[in-house]
């Protein structure tokens, strides 16, 4: 088991330290965000005082769910993401990468796994700094205890498996030329809009509630959240873990057998 | 031969862009590759939807005004996107050195490099912000007389003057930096993110970034108050293509500096 286990370690801790390394465009990047969660912030403040409705969570907490979204945007497919696997699969370099004594989903996996880690990594300090400088309500308020912030980074970290899983399934629907690459790119937005990109669940329509709760995606990034800015209570820890357990297997399972199709219909021209 | 050699420069780029959209509807599969732009452009505005859905109108803004003012931006950029999609790729063609390309051919630089690129699917934001706007100024019961519709018009041109500028100007930094400049995200995508919430409840400096910076809502707000009659002077809104079209002027100047000091790296 370790031995087999051994290349994919290898390729994991490679790839994070190269994805840690200097990145072209790192503060101009991480600047474009933090502007951006100012713009986003600023304007479900706007809702929030001037609005009549009511929601469920506080603008603290809404505040707070958006800046953690910012760091945690990096672990959801397609955000920023390294297309390295992608484009292999679109000019057929991919070949490569089958003729490896090494389980082709597993090494993607794996690689998906890395690259989302470091650009989550990278993001923590300046993100955390500039949420912790901005002032009164549009600063960060981590409002839960300890034990919720820690529940929060659990299952932050059990999320990843599941937007890991996510990536491998577009990277199945991208290698499908039945249906090309429109599939793969659509199911990456939707997943990350379903994961509460654009706006945290809890603001949605009150009648959603229950299936914006259960599907896939609110796993990755919206529930794990919750806990860190108290919007959602320890008691909910397990519904979460459960739910992103089920899903992972179902996404990763789904993910392997159509690449595994995939696979035995490719056919590899030249050399 | 000797015909398309006289070819003007617009001509040329006509001739470029048509090129450039018949290469890909020869693609049997070329209306699915405008799928994912499509959920995309569609699903941006979700957020504003549903905080309006969840907390109602903000004062005198309803929905219909904060998305008149997001469609005119929205179609603002993706006509510039569409004509100017070139100027958008040239940081690439500068760092992969086929910019010497373009220096060897004795036809206008900034026309070439505009025309370098054309993607048909940068229709859906054109197409989706000038729908989004016409049912909000339906909703909001502007007059469609000549003079609104010349306003919005020349608002509309002006705005695409003001994002093609945006994307000249990071062309231009592009002779100097090697990295991604993603700041100008900002002003692009970015912009009409700033449309969907009421100018002037906006913190201050924000405000002024898109007025002045990059006058987004000198395109958008402006013209659609002066049309709808929501407040302020009817001057403002005819300001926006003289504006704009200055600010372009000024994209350009700073383009062409910078293609004086391109350094070649040869090959």
């Amino acid at each position: 088991m370790r031995a087999r286990m051994k290349p994919y370690r290898a390729i994991f801790r490679q790839q994070l330290l190269t994805g840690l390394q200097y990145r072209a465009g790192y503060w101009g990047s991480t600047i474009t965000h933090v502007v951006w969660v100012i713009v986003r912030v600023a304007i479900v403040g706007i809702f929030y005082r001037y609005g009549r409705g009511q929601a469920g969570v506080t603008l603290r907490q809404a505040v707070c769910m958006i800046w953690l979204q910012e760091m945690a945007l990096n672990l959801m497919p397609g955000f920023g993401m390294d297309f390295t696997v992608w484009n292999k699969i679109a000019r057929g370099d991919v070949g490569y990468d089958l003729v490896r004594p090494l389980d082709v989903y597993n090494h993607w996996y794996v690689s998906a796994l890395s690259d989302k880690l470091a650009r989550f990594l990278l993001a923590i300090v300046p993100v955390t700094a500039a949420a912790l400088l901005a002032r009164g309500d549009m600063g960060l308020h981590l409002a839960a205890s300890p034990l919720s912030i820690l529940a929060g980074l659990l299952t932050l970290a059990t999320g990843l498996a599941v937007s890991c899983a996510v990536i491998c399934l577009c990277y199945a629907a991208q290698m499908d030329v039945n249906v090309g690459d429109a599939p793969s790119r659509v199911m990456m937005i939707v997943s990350q809009i379903l994961a509460g990109s654009l706006l945290p669940l809890q603001l949605w329509p009150d009648a959603l509630q229950g299936f914006l709760r259960w599907q896939p995606f609110a796993a990755m990034m919206d529930l794990p959240l919750r806990f860190m800015a108290g919007s959602a209570s320890l008691s909910e820890l397990p519904p979460v873990l459960l739910s992103q357990l089920v899903w992972g297997v179902l996404i990763w399972r789904l993910g392997r057998a159509w690449i595994g199709r995939n696979l035995r219909r490719l056919i590899a021209q030249g050399g | 031969m000797g015909e398309t050699f006289r070819q003007s420069a617009f001509g040329l780029y006509t001739r470029y862009i048509r090129i450039l959209a018949l290469a890909q509807l020869q693609y049997r599969g070329w209306i699915l590759g405008l799928l994912p732009s499509l959920v995309y452009v569609i699903t941006d505005p979700l957020d504003a939807i549903l905080l309006f859905d969840r907390f109602g109108a903000l004062g005198d803004w309803t929905a219909s005004r904060i998305f008149l003012v997001y469609g005119l931006a929205l179609m603002s950029f993706g006509l510039a996107e569409l004509f100017a999609r070139g100027i958008d790729y040239f940081p690439n063609l500068v760092r992969q050195g086929e910019f010497d390309r373009l220096l060897l051919r004795p036809r206008p630089l900034l026309m070439q490099a505009a025309a370098m690129r054309f993607h048909l699917n940068r229709l859906n934001r054109v197409i989706a912000g000038g729908l989004l706007a016409l049912v909000c100024l339906r909703a909001q019961g502007a007059v469609p007389s000549a003079a609104n519709i010349a306003m919005l018009v020349l608002a509309v041109l002006g705005g695409m003057l003001a994002y093609a500028g945006t994307l000249l100007i990071a062309a231009a930094v592009s002779f100097f930096t090697v990295g991604d400049s993603e700041l100008i995200n900002l002003f692009t995508n970015g912009s009409y993110q700033v449309a969907k919430a009421p100018p002037q409840l906006l913190p201050n400096w924000l405000r002024r970034a898109f007025t002045f910076l990059m006058p987004m809502f000198l395109f958008t707000y402006y013209p659609a108050a002066a049309v709808c009659g929501w407040d302020g002077s009817r001057l403002m809104g005819w300001l926006a293509l003289p504006v704009c079209a200055l600010s372009f002027g000024a994209a350009t100047l700073l383009w062409r500096f910078g293609v004086r000091h391109y350094k070649s790296v040869g090959s």
